[in-house]
């Protein structure tokens, strides 16, 4: 059995790098070119990783640091690059339909947020400090990442909710285990590249036979 | 042990990958398919004798597990041969080339190797990953013919699950959590044996919550209402082989993965919760197929939506609980995935025949096809629970279960559904293959996809008037499982 030392964790830069990952998703649903929404993902994904391996680092755990470093690499990097590629790929420059306006959108999430903040605390009580900061900002991401899912239409702001919802649940169990089994981590992940990958292959279709990456349009099979 | 039911699908692909499109393909097929079936029949074997474990308990296969295999196997193996005629027919009718056979071939032994996954999983966060695997195989071969609606199909398939599976994810994190508060980080501690042997010690309600997230997120795999919108499209955009496996396995295998979630709840904190949560959302899923089906006229959507009522159908009979009901289920497993391949199979060979998914523009199916016309009506007999197929004794054990057990609106609301949906389904079916035929030419499914669909025919008729011993003791096994006893 693994022992980690929950008391040395310094937990005040940790709780500003939390916060700035929620930031970036909430800007996320404000913003409205594709390449920001991409590049404020990318961000995210490397504050979360980053307080994870912090904590890896902190507390001497090596499964958590080799997670956090893999992970890193994966969400930060080959993410963002393939998605960027598909980006470059398509015509689509923006993700002007939407169902809300960005305003409107932007404050959506930070209802979003406060509802998450707000039920954070029942949801794994006594669970020590740091489960108190991640928990809130976790579930705030998985809300923010739905959210993203269903008001956008652009297929590539669709994956990158979906990425932002498995943001959080990173986060979720970095809060209240710190971190799943290295070899689950690295599976998830593993499913994480593949599907943003087969994602990325159906984007190129859709612009191929559609013309647009409007997934609104995708309306032929009904009944 | 292991390793064989993982190789054997994992070699074929990369075998039928790597060869000259062709001849040598469909041999590779052919040995592929026989060789990962009787790997999966014999591993099964083993475990229906005592379950068995390895890769520091990791990997694990009890009687349940080895039943979800050896479904696996077979179905996969009929699909596997159904496929070879499939798609010949699809390169004679110039809708694929002929170098599309490696691409489908390694797909599909993909897919195969996900779903034998699964059934081998013990580690609660291997099973998810294995099952999202499942959905990231099978995606392509929904998109398989590349069109602009395979390409929604594929879509939606990819997206709504995958968001569906991430809450279950969520609720394996859960569960994790309150079994390290209990029993400690140790690389066990996320097992489903040691979750079960430790199951008094789990936070009450952190298992509460992590079994509801996932049901929701394994349900969404498994086509329970109401986050079933995605089945339709998949299942009926997917090449006809691809649908039965989809129909017939897949949802057995999300399914799969729901269950083991219960069993731990149960022993945690009692059988009501999840058991009430099993019966709602399955009641439901029968109820929102009656309209569809109705109405429905594309037939492969029919029969999607004709899955979604009979996963609810399991999930209601798993919810009752009593030792019949849970015959049932476990029965209902077997003979829906046999019945359902059938129907898709001689679907595939109807829609090739009349080059449409309309059932407003097939007719005199039996006159036209004089082999398929028929099988397909009575593939329609078995997937509506009529005697003496293995459905109707499946389904009437569950509906016993339910009248036993003192749940009597249970098994009204589930009979009332299964009378419409048979009413329904036998509208259309009559109108398929008895209506004047409007084309002359006779045409005929390749033997070997003839056989691959008289085989499971013939098991649901004979399941539904004799149980043989073996099998009989099989179901027993499993039952136990489900009672909470391994």
């Amino acid at each position: 059995m693994e022992l980690i030392n929950y008391a040395s964790l310094d937990t005040t830069w940790l709780q500003v790098a939390v916060f700035a990952a929620v930031a970036a998703g909430i800007c996320q649903c404000g913003a409205r070119k594709l390449q920001n929404i991409i590049w404020l993902l990318a961000g995210q994904s490397l504050l979360i990783t980053g307080s994870a391996l912090g904590i890896g680092i902190a507390t001497g755990s090596e499964h958590i640091v080799v997670g956090a470093v893999v992970s890193a690499v994966a969400k930060a990097g080959l993410v963002p690059a393939a998605l960027l590629s598909v980006l470059r790929a398509v015509s689509d420059r923006s993700d002007s339909k939407s169902l809300l306006e960005p305003g409107q959108a932007l404050l959506t999430s930070l209802v979003l947020t406060a509802v998450a903040y707000r039920s954070a605390p029942g949801l794994l009580p006594g669970m020590g400090e740091w489960a108190n900061i991640a928990l809130p900002a976790a579930l705030a991401l998985i809300l923010i990442g739905l959210y993203i899912m269903i008001a956008r239409h652009s297929a590539i702001s669709e994956v990158t909710g979906l990425l932002v919802m498995e943001n959080g649940i990173y986060l979720a169990a970095m809060a209240a285990t710190y971190g799943m089994p290295l070899v689950v981590e690295l599976g998830v992940l593993f499913d994480a590249l593949l599907g943003v990958l087969i994602m990325a292959l159906l984007v190129r279709g859709m612009h191929h036979h559609l013309d647009t990456t409007d997934t609104a349009l995708l309306r032929r099979l009904r009944g | 042990m292991f390793a064989a039911v993982i190789a054997a699908p994992l070699i074929t692909a990369i075998a039928a990958w790597l060869a000259p499109a062709g001849k040598a393909t469909e041999r590779i097929n052919l040995v592929g398919s026989i060789a990962t079936a009787a790997a999966g029949i014999w591993l099964a074997g083993k475990a229906f004798i005592a379950p068995i474990a390895t890769a520091g308990d990791a990997l694990f296969l009890d009687a349940l597990g080895a039943y979800l295999l050896s479904l696996v196997s077979v179905l996969a193996f009929l699909a596997a041969v159904y496929s070879v005629g499939y798609l010949r027919h699809d390169i004679h009718d110039g809708r694929i080339a002929t170098s599309d056979l490696r691409r489908y071939y390694a797909l599909y032994y993909l897919f195969w190797t996900t779903m034998n996954l699964v059934c081998i999983s013990n580690n609660l966060g291997l099973l998810w990953v294995a099952i999202e695997a499942t959905t990231l195989s099978s995606a392509l071969l929904v998109n398989f013919y590349a069109d602009e609606q395979a390409l929604e199909a594929a879509w939606k398939y990819v997206i709504l699950c995958t968001v569906g599976i991430a809450f279950a994810l969520f609720g394996t994190t859960l569960m994790y959590a309150s079994s390290v508060q209990a029993l400690g980080t140790t690389s066990s501690a996320l097992n489903w044996t040691t979750l079960m042997a430790g199951a008094s010690q789990l936070d009450p309600n952190l298992v509460r919550l992590a079994f509801v997230f996932c049901l929701v997120g394994y349900g969404t795999k498994a086509g329970l209402a109401p986050l079933h919108n995605w089945l339709p499209d998949a299942h009926s955009q997917a090449p006809s082989p691809i649908s039965a496996v989809l129909s017939g396995v897949l949802l057995n295998c999300a399914l799969y993965g729901v269950l083991r979630f219960h069993l731990i709840s149960s022993a945690a904190i009692g059988a009501g919760f999840s058991t009430t949560l099993l019966i709602v959302f399955g009641l439901a899923s029968i109820a929102i197929a009656i309209p569809f089906i109705a109405t429905g006229n594309d037939l492969k959507r029919l029969l999607a939506y004709s899955s979604v009522e009979h996963m609810g159908v399991i999930a209601v009979g798993i919810g009752l609980g009593s030792a019949l009901a849970f015959r049932g289920a476990v029965l209902h497993m077997l003979v829906h995935g046999l019945a359902k391949s059938v129907m898709f199979f001689a679907a595939g060979s109807l829609i090739h025949f009349y080059g449409t998914r309309r059932i407003g523009h097939m007719s005199g199916a039996v006159q036209v096809m004089p082999a398929s016309g028929p099988m397909f009506v009575a593939g329609a007999l078995a997937i509506t629970g009529v005697p003496p197929f293995g459905t109707f004794l499946s389904e009437w054990s569950i509906a016993w279960g339910a009248i036993s057990a003192g749940n009597l609106w249970v098994a009204v609301a589930l009979l009332v559904g299964l009378a419409l949906i048979f009413a329904s389904l036998a509208f259309h079916v009559l109108r398929v293959a008895f209506g004047p035929a409007r084309r002359a030419a006779h045409q005929e499914a390749t033997t070997g996809m003839l056989l691959a669909s008289l085989l499971p025919l013939g098991a649901t008729a004979l399941l539904g008037l004799h149980i043989p011993t073996g099998l009989a003791a099989i179901i027993d096994q499993v039952v136990l499982v489900l009672q909470g006893g391994q």
